[in-house]
């Protein structure tokens, strides 16, 4: 579904991405762990269409979308929840699930998902006139998720959804993940809870300094000796 | 002092508040949406001014008919300068900011001369509306009450294109959070454009009513820049209800230096409460206190 080549992304004179590929198929759900700076998000917002890619290929269902726009992007169906949220602060709970529909693929059915959100979240139903700003971390979470979800992807990305939030929650946003995907979506995640997250997950890639290091099913690399002891303290 | 000379100023000074708050409100869109400050606002109010005037002086050219057509007028313009200039600013803010100071400067100074070859330098007005009614002990200039109640009908449906419509929701969002807007897939690039031609089309709309009330040749511009600067510093950069609050300011301080010093001070009276504001309260009168 959607295919990565060889993906280089520079900050200025930075060089953030040396040459990432990956591959996600359809219904999967696909992880992507690394330690803090290793060009994560910077992947995420690639694909994205938010930051401008030097060479290297990024294709959705045989479609190039590297030179395309994040809303030529989303009108395709691929939808970022962006790490740290990025909520419209000011506007009120029920704006930012507008704003979130308007893209032309889903903007006939704005009041049916809007509903529909108000349903599945029903604390973003009861504080619909509130301001986004005002919500907890965790309802915050869930606002960026749904928001998301209004324009009807059919591969979402979330950045660190579980960034921030206690163990509690944090289990929440995987379940629904879990949830997302069932709906038939295909997800693509990028978390810090390497356990958690490998367990969900169909396959997984590990970045280290924007190159990937290492890849397979979930299983085989919760099992591989380096990732047992960068990420999960164990000998 | 007379209590009601001081009345009579208030209400002088409110009025024209109106006028200015409209000014602001286009000025402040821009900001929100761009981080532009844009130096060339008050030619655009200006520009619409004068044409207003030429319009009145060879047709009697209704307000109703000029009004609309400065504003389509002014929104074409905005559109094109924002495409043809303002889109080609730097990514990264800082260089932005600069940049875009250096562009709209030199903007102001292009549309001065234009100005000047297409109006001449002459002081006009447009003597429209140049009755009175009597309330009490006061009078109510029709121009002046005229100007206030077209300015807050225009900010009223501004209010309502922001808060019901997409497209102000995608203004506001993009204002709010650029990243965000982008991740939903709104055309950031077309709400940059819209938002730069509609607050230039609510400059040129100010300027239609201003002339009912102030004489303007094409070199006052810079004195209504700043008189929406110094609007929105006291209300707060952004905060539309601050606005308000600052336009009132505003038209008070002209009204009553008007009338106590001479026109020269009156004039000055904006750019000092604008110092004063930005060293006591940098946030605006109603703003947080060091945020
Ligand atoms: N806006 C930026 N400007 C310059 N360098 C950046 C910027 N964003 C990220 N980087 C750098 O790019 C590298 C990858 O960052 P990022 O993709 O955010 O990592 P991760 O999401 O894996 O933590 C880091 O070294 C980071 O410092
Ligand atoms: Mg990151």
């Amino acid at each position: 579904m959607l295919s990565v080549r060889d993906l280089n992304v520079a900050y200025g004179d930075f060089i953030a991405l040396h040459g990432v590929s990956l591959d996600v198929d359809e219904g999967e759900i696909v992880v992507i762990v690394g330690a803090n700076g290793a060009g994560k998000t910077t992947t995420m917002n690639s694909i994205a269409g938010i930051l401008h890619v030097r060479s290297g290929e990024i294709l959705l269902d045989g479609e190039h979308l590297e030179r395309k726009s994040p809303r030529e992007i989303v009108e395709r169906g691929l939808v970022l929840v962006p790490e740290g949220r990025h909520l419209f602060p000011e506007m009120t709970i029920q704006e930012n699930l507008l704003v979130g529909g308007q893209a032309a693929r889903s903007r006939r059915n704005l009041r049916v998902n809007l509903a529909a959100m108000e349903e599945r979240f029903p604390i973003l139903g009861q504080r619909r006139s509130q301001a986004a700003g005002t919500l907890s971390g965790g309802e915050q979470q869930m606002l960026a998720i749904a928001r998301a979800l209004m324009s009807e992807p059919r591969i979402l990305l979330m950045d660190e959804p579980s960034i921030g939030l206690s163990p509690l929650l944090t289990a929440r946003i995987f379940a629904m993940v879990q949830e997302i995907n069932a709906m038939g979506i295909t997800v693509v995640l990028v978390e810090q809870n390497v356990v958690q997250s490998l367990e969900l997950a169909t396959r997984a890639y590990v970045i280290a300094e924007g190159r990937v290091v290492l890849q397979g099913g979930a299983a085989e690399i919760r099992g591989h000796a380096d990732v047992k002891r960068a990420y999960l303290g164990e000998a | 002092m007379h209590a009601a000379l001081i009345g009579q100023l208030t209400i002088d000074g409110l009025l024209v508040g109106g006028v200015y708050a409209l000014s602001a409100l286009g000025l402040n869109v821009i900001f929100g949406v761009m981080r532009i400050v844009n130096l060339a606002h008050g030619e655009f109010v200006i520009g619409a001014a004068l044409l207003s005037a030429v319009l009145f002086e060879r047709w009697h050219a209704n307000l109703f008919v000029v009004l609309p057509l400065a504003f389509v007028l002014a929104f074409g313009l905005g559109a094109l300068i924002q495409r043809a200039f303002l889109r080609r600013l730097p990514e990264d803010l800082a260089s932005a900011e600069a940049t875009s100071l250096l562009m709209t400067f030199g903007l102001s100074y292009f549309f001065v001369g234009a100005w000047l070859t297409f109006f001449s330098g002459n002081f006009r007005s447009v003597p429209y509306l140049t009755g009175a009614w009597t309330l009490g002990p006061f009078s109510i200039a029709q121009a002046r009450l005229a100007a206030f109640v077209a300015s807050g009908i225009i900010a009223v449906l501004l209010a309502l294109l922001l808060r019901y419509t997409a497209l102000g929701r995608s203004i506001r969002a993009t204002s709010q959070n650029v990243q965000g807007a982008l991740a939903c897939g709104v055309d950031v690039e077309r709400v940059r454009t819209l938002s730069f031609a509609l607050g230039t089309a609510i400059a040129a709309a100010s300027g239609c009513l201003l002339i009912l009330i102030f004489t303007v040749n094409p070199e006052t511009g810079a004195n209504v820049t700043l008189a929406s600067f110094a609007v929105i510093a006291l209300g707060g950069l952004g905060n539309y209800a601050g606005t308000l609050v600052g336009a009132a300011v505003i038209g008070l301080a002209v009204s009553f230096t008007g009338y106590f010093a001479t026109a020269q001070v009156a004039q000055a009276a904006p750019y000092v409460l604008f110092i004063l504001v930005l060293l006591l309260r940098p946030a605006g009168i109603l703003g947080k206190s060091g945020a």
